[in-house]
């Protein structure tokens, strides 16, 4: 199994090792890369990291967001998206894009099973904080790996 | 019958049938949005729909039928209101190998009270083979209980000829209450 790759087999692994839901460590470092993207752009106004099947994993969420709900419509959102996307033989999903008239939301792949979601406010830099959310998708995926090394280790 | 076809919508718990029904009987393959599972539903399978399934029949007398299956956690509610707008029937389907069908049947009776209350629905028990106890008549019971007195049947998802009497005794359930 290739723990890398495969963040819910990952976290599977963290789960039987420390007997909780997802080790504290390997949430604030997921939750410190979200605070991180939305602190260094004027545009983003908040951030959610779910698994592929709708559970909240880390977020930087504006108050009165409930984390459940919008983890939920992602992964809905994500998966229909995938789905869609290759029906049409267009490839694989780079991200989701939802306008609206006080804010946009971008969704795309971190990883293999996980997502992450942006909020803006009006009028965004699309090409900037696509650019800056798929770093954080990056970094996301790299903290996975060297929790996989971790566990291997 | 419009022309545009009708919509029926499945639901029920996780892992109850729903992505197999529908894959039984259309006509097209099935549209599915099945992600990896990370949670309790493991326990029950790898993958889990988490958007909606898609598929297509034509009955005998050429009407269409659209069929939707919806996500089985609550979490996902907000695609059941989504997917049953529009719709004119719920096939509402109960794992016999529950720990409690009839609570199970309960809870998605009332999640879905406002729909079935405008549309029509029918109960199908999927895994009766399989279970230690009298489940056909616990959920006849807890229907008559509710004063809802809907179709029940005991069927095998993965039969195409036993989901399409589902749709059939929904049809004609419909067909007879306008």
């Amino acid at each position: 199994m290739d723990l890398a790759s495969d963040i819910s087999a990952l976290v599977k692994k963290i789960e039987a090792r420390d007997g909780s839901a997802i080790s504290e460590s390997f949430r604030t470092g997921l939750t410190a890369v979200l605070q991180e993207l939305v602190d260094g752009s004027e545009d983003l106004t908040g951030a959610l990291l779910n698994s592929a099947d709708g559970h909240a994993w880390a977020e930087v969420l504006p108050s009165g967001f409930d984390k459940r709900r919008f983890a939920a419509m992602s992964s809905a959102l994500l998966a229909l998206s995938d789905t869609t996307v290759r029906e049409a033989r267009k490839g694989q999903t780079t991200n989701v894009i939802l306008e609206g008239s006080e804010g946009n939301i971008y969704l795309m792949h971190a990883g293999s099973n996980m997502s992450l979601t942006v909020f803006t406010g009006v009028k965004p830099n699309l090409g900037m904080t696509l650019a800056q959310t798929r770093r954080a998708a990056e970094r996301v995926s790299s903290l996975a790996r060297e929790m996989a090394a971790q566990l291997a280790g | 019958m419009q022309s545009l076809g009708n919509k029926l919508i499945f639901a029920g718990p996780v892992g109850v049938g729903k992505t197999t029904a529908i894959s039984a009987l259309s006509e097209i393959p099935p549209v599915c949005t099945d992600v990896a599972a990370t949670d309790e539903t493991l326990a029950r399978k790898a993958t889990t729909t988490v958007a909606m399934d898609y598929g297509f029949m034509t009955l005998e007398d050429g009407s269409q039928i659209h069929l939707y299956g919806t996500p089985g956690q609550d979490r996902f509610d907000f695609m059941w209101e989504i997917l049953t707008r529009g719709g004119l029937g719920l096939v509402l389907l109960v794992d016999a190998t529950s720990s409690d069908p009839a609570a199970d049947l309960e809870r998605y009776l009332d999640a879905f009270g406002d729909f079935i209350r405008s549309a029509g629905a029918v109960i199908g028990i999927t895994r009766s083979d399989l279970a230690n106890q009298d489940v056909y008549s616990a959920i006849q019971q807890r229907l008559r209980q509710r004063d809802q007195p809907l179709p029940v049947f005991e069927i095998d998802a993965r039969r195409p000829e036993e989901v399409r009497l589902l749709i059939e005794a929904l049809l004609a359930v419909l067909a007879t209450g306008e």
